[in-house]
C-alpha cells in the first residue's frame, strides 16, 4: 500500500511471520500460525500509528518481527531508507539504537538484579557509549526527563510502582535517542489514571525529541488518544487503515464498526448500538476461507465466503478489505447521479 | 526451627572446612606415618578417634582425607558447573539442532546409573587423581547443563531480555548479564548438592579401590580399609562413616535451606 511517496521513517511490505506448529518431538511441520499473514503499512516522522485488533490477532508478533525479536517469514521492512531484514550485524547493531521497544508488563520488563542507574544506562554501556560518568550523568537526566527523581539512581526495580516501573522503561528505551519506538500495550496493564500519565508522557517526549510510534493496543479508546492513522488487525491480516478521525467518524470494516461500538460512550442516550459479533476468534492455523471475518460479520454475503476481498482504497486515505464497502459507496455514487 | 538447622549446617561446614584447609598444621600425628607400638587402640586421650591397623592416628588421617574429599567434590562441581553452562546456554539459547544434540548428550548422562558409569570410567583409567577427577565430572556436568537450559528457556523470551537485544546486546552479554544472575539461587543450591554428591561418588570408588590409592587417605578409602577389621576395631569404620554422612547431610541442608530462604527473599520483594 502506497500512500504518500515520501517522508517514510519506515515503510513495512507485505511482512509474513508464520509459526510452525509440530506435533511431537518427530513430526514434520504440519501447519502454521499464521501469526502475521501479509500486512503493509508506513509511518512519518514524529506521527504515530495505531495497531489495533483483539488479542492473539498478531498486533505483537508484528511488532517484535519489526523490531527482529523474530526472524520474519517474508517481506521487507525500509528503515530510513535501509532494508531492515538484509543488514550485516554490525550494521543491524548500530541500526538498533533507532529502534526502541516498551513492553507491557512493568514488572518482567526490569532486570530485578539491576539497579536502576544499570537498567537505563544498559544501551550506552552496550555501544560504548561515553565514559561511566558520562552515563551516569546521561541516566539521570533521563530519570528527570520521564518524570523520576534523578537520586533513584542506586534503587531497585521493586521499590517502585508500576507506572514508575514503566517511566523507567520509557527511559531505557530513550537512552540510545531512537527515532522510531514500538509500544506494545505499553500502559495496558496500568491504573487508569497512571495510564493517563503515562499516555501524556508519551506525546510530550514525541514532541520534543520529534519519535515516531507504532502504538499497540487490543483498546480502540486508548489508541484514539495518541494516533495519527490507526491500523485495524484480525486474524493476522489488516483489515482497514485511516487517519484517525476518519477512522472513528466513518469506519468502513464490519469489524471496525463492532470495535467502536463496543467503546463505552459517555452519553448512554446517544443512540448508538453496541454490535455483538458472533462466536469466538478463529485460530490462526485455519483461518475461515473467503474472508476471514465472514464468520462473524453481520453483513456476510456468499462472496465472502469464498474469496478474501482485496485491501483496496476506498477513500481518500482510507483503506479497507471489505467487498461491501465499495457497493455501498458506489450505490451512493449511484444515488447521487 | 529450619533455620536453627540450616545455620548449623552452615557452621558444622565451615568448622570441617577450616579444619581441613589447616589440615597439616593441624593433624596431631602424621597420617601416613605408621607407628607399630600403637596398633588398633580405641579411641583414648591421646588418639580421639584411635588408631588403625598400623597404628596410624584415625583423626589426623579423616583431616587429611577430607582436605583431598572437599577439594576434589569442590573442584570437580566447579568444572562441571563450567560445562554444564556452556552446554545449557548453547541448548537453551539456540534452539534448532544444538539443542537436540546437546540435548541428547544430557540426557543419555542423566539417564546412566552414575555410579555404574563412574566404575565404567574409572576402571578403564589408571586409577588416582586424574581419573576420579574426570570421572566425577563426565557424571556432573549434565545436571547443570540441564538446570542451566531451563532456566535459559524461562528467561529468554522474559520481556527484559527482549529489551537488551532491542538495544543491541550479544547473547554472550545477555547470559552474563541477565540470565546467570536471576538463576544464581538455584545454581548456588545445585552446587551445595553436587559437592555433596561428588564427595560421596569419590568415597564409593575409594571404598571401591577405583580412587586415590594408598597409603594416601581418603574418606572412603579409610572405610574400606576399616572393613576388615570392623569386629576388633569398629573405629576404623565408624569415625569416617559419621564424618562423611554429616558433610554430605550438612551440604544437602544448607542447598535446601538456601532455596527456601531465597524463595522467601523473592516473594518479599513481589
Ligand atoms: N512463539 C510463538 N510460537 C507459536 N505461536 C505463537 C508464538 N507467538 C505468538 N504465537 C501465536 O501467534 C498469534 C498472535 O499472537 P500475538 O502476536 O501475541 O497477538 P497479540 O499481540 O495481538 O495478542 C497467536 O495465535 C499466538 O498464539
Ligand atoms: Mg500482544
Amino acid at each position: 500500500m502506497k500512500i504518500n511517496q515520501n517522508n517514510f521513517l519506515i515503510e513495512v511490505k507485505n511482512l509474513r511471520k508464520y509459526f510452525p506448529v509440530r506435533k511431537g518431538f518427530f513430526a514434520k511441520t504440519h501447519a502454521y500460525v499464521k501469526a502475521v499473514d501479509d500486512i503493509s503499512f508506513s509511518i512519518e516522522k514524529c506521527k504515530t500509528l495505531g495497531l489495533v485488533g483483539e488479542s492473539g490477532c498478531g498486533k505483537t508478533t508484528a511488532g517484535r518481527t519489526i523490531l527482529r525479536l523474530l526472524e520474519p517469514t517474508s517481506g521487507e521492512v525500509i528503515f530510513d531508507g535501509k532494508p531492515l531484514f538484509n543488514l550485516k550485524r554490525r550494521e543491524l547493531k548500530s541500526l538498533r539504537k533507532e529502534i526502541q521497544i516498551i513492553f507491557q508488563d512493568p514488572y518482567s520488563s526490569l532486570n530485578p538484579r539491576m539497579p536502576v542507574g544499570s537498567i537505563i544506562e544498559e544501551g550506552l554501556l552496550i555501544h560504548r557509549i561515553g565514559n561511566k560518568k558520562f552515563r551516569r550523568s546521561r541516566a539521570k537526566e533521563l530519570l528527570d526527563i520521564v518524570g523520576l527523581a534523578p537520586d533513584y539512581y542506586n534503587r531497585y526495580p521493586h521499590e517502585f510502582s508500576g507506572g514508575q516501573r514503566q517511566r523507567i522503561g520509557i527511559a531505557r528505551a530513550l537512552a540510545l535517542n531512537p527515532k522510531f519506538i514500538v509500544c506494545d500495550e505499553a500502559v495496558s496493564a496500568l491504573d487508569v489514571s497512571v495510564q493517563a500519565q503515562i499516555i501524556n508522557l508519551l506525546e510530550n517526549l514525541q514532541k520534543e525529541f520529534g519519535l515516531a510510534y507504532m502504538f499497540i493496543s487490543h483498546d480502540l479508546g486508548v489508541v484514539k488518544h495518541v494516533s495519527d492513522y490507526i491500523a485495524v488487525m484480525y486474524l493476522g491480516k489488516i483489515v482497514e487503515y485511516a487517519s484517525t478521525d476518519n477512522l472513528f467518524s466513518n469506519p468502513l470494516h464490519p469489524y471496525t464498526q463492532a470495535l467502536l461500538s463496543a467503546i463505552p460512550v459517555p452519553d448512554p442516550r446517544s443512540g448508538k448500538k453496541r454490535i455483538v459479533l458472533k462466536g469466538d476468534i478463529p485460530s490462526p492455523v485455519n483461518p475461515p476461507s473467503g474472508c476471514y471475518f465472514h464468520p462473524r460479520c453481520p453483513q456476510a454475503k456468499d462472496k465472502c465466503k469464498t474469496k478474501y476481498p482485496d485491501f483496496e482504497k476506498k477513500e481518500n486515505e482510507h483503506f479497507c478489505s471489505c467487498f461491501f464497502v465499495n457497493k455501498q459507496s458506489m450505490e451512493l455514487a449511484d444515488e447521487k447521479n | 526451627m529450619k533455620k536453627f538447622f540450616y545455620w548449623s549446617a552452615l557452621g558444622l561446614l565451615t568448622v570441617i572446612l577450616g579444619v581441613c584447609v589447616l589440615s597439616s598444621w593441624i593433624t596431631p600425628y602424621d597420617p601416613l606415618l605408621p607407628d607399630l607400638d600403637a596398633l588398633k587402640q580405641a579411641p583414648s586421650l591421646s588418639h580421639l578417634m584411635g588408631t588403625d591397623d598400623r597404628g596410624r592416628d584415625v583423626l589426623s588421617r579423616i583431616i587429611a582425607g577430607g582436605r583431598f574429599s572437599i577439594s576434589l567434590g569442590i573442584f570437580t562441581t566447579v568444572f562441571a558447573l563450567l560445562i554444564g553452562i556452556i552446554f545449557g546456554f548453547i541448548s537453551g539459547y539456540y534452539c534448532g539442532w544444538m539443542d537436540s544434540l546437546a540435548g541428547v548428550a544430557i540426557n543419555i548422562t542423566l539417564a546412566f546409573p552414575s555410579l555404574l558409569l563412574a566404575i565404567a570410567l574409572s576402571s578403564v583409567m589408571e586409577p588416582g587423581y586424574k581419573s576420579i577427577f574426570v570421572t566425577l565430572v563426565v557424571i556432573g556436568w549434565a545436571g547443570f547443563a540441564k538446570l542451566i537450559r531451563g532456566e535459559t528457556l524461562k528467561l529468554k523470551n522474559s520481556p527484559h531480555v527482549q529489551a537488551a537485544r532491542v538495544l543491541g546486546a550479544s547473547d554472550l552479554y545477555i547470559f552474563l548479564k541477565h540470565i546467570l544472575p536471576l538463576s544464581a539461587g538455584i545454581i548456588i543450591t545445585a552446587v551445595t548438592l553436587r559437592v555433596g554428591v561428588s564427595i560421596l561418588m569419590e568415597s564409593s570408588l575409594s571404598f571401591l579401590g577405583l580412587g586415590i590409592q594408598p597409603p594416601m587417605p581418603t574418606w572412603g578409602g579409610m572405610v574400606s580399609q576399616g572393613r576388615d577389621f570392623f569386629r576388633s576395631a569398629p573405629w576404623m569404620t565408624m569415625f569416617p562413616g559419621i564424618i562423611i554422612t554429616l558433610t554430605i547431610l550438612s551440604l544437602n541442608i544448607a542447598g535446601e535451606g538456601y532455596k527456601e530462604l531465597s524463595a522467601h527473599n523473592v516473594k518479599k520483594y513481589k
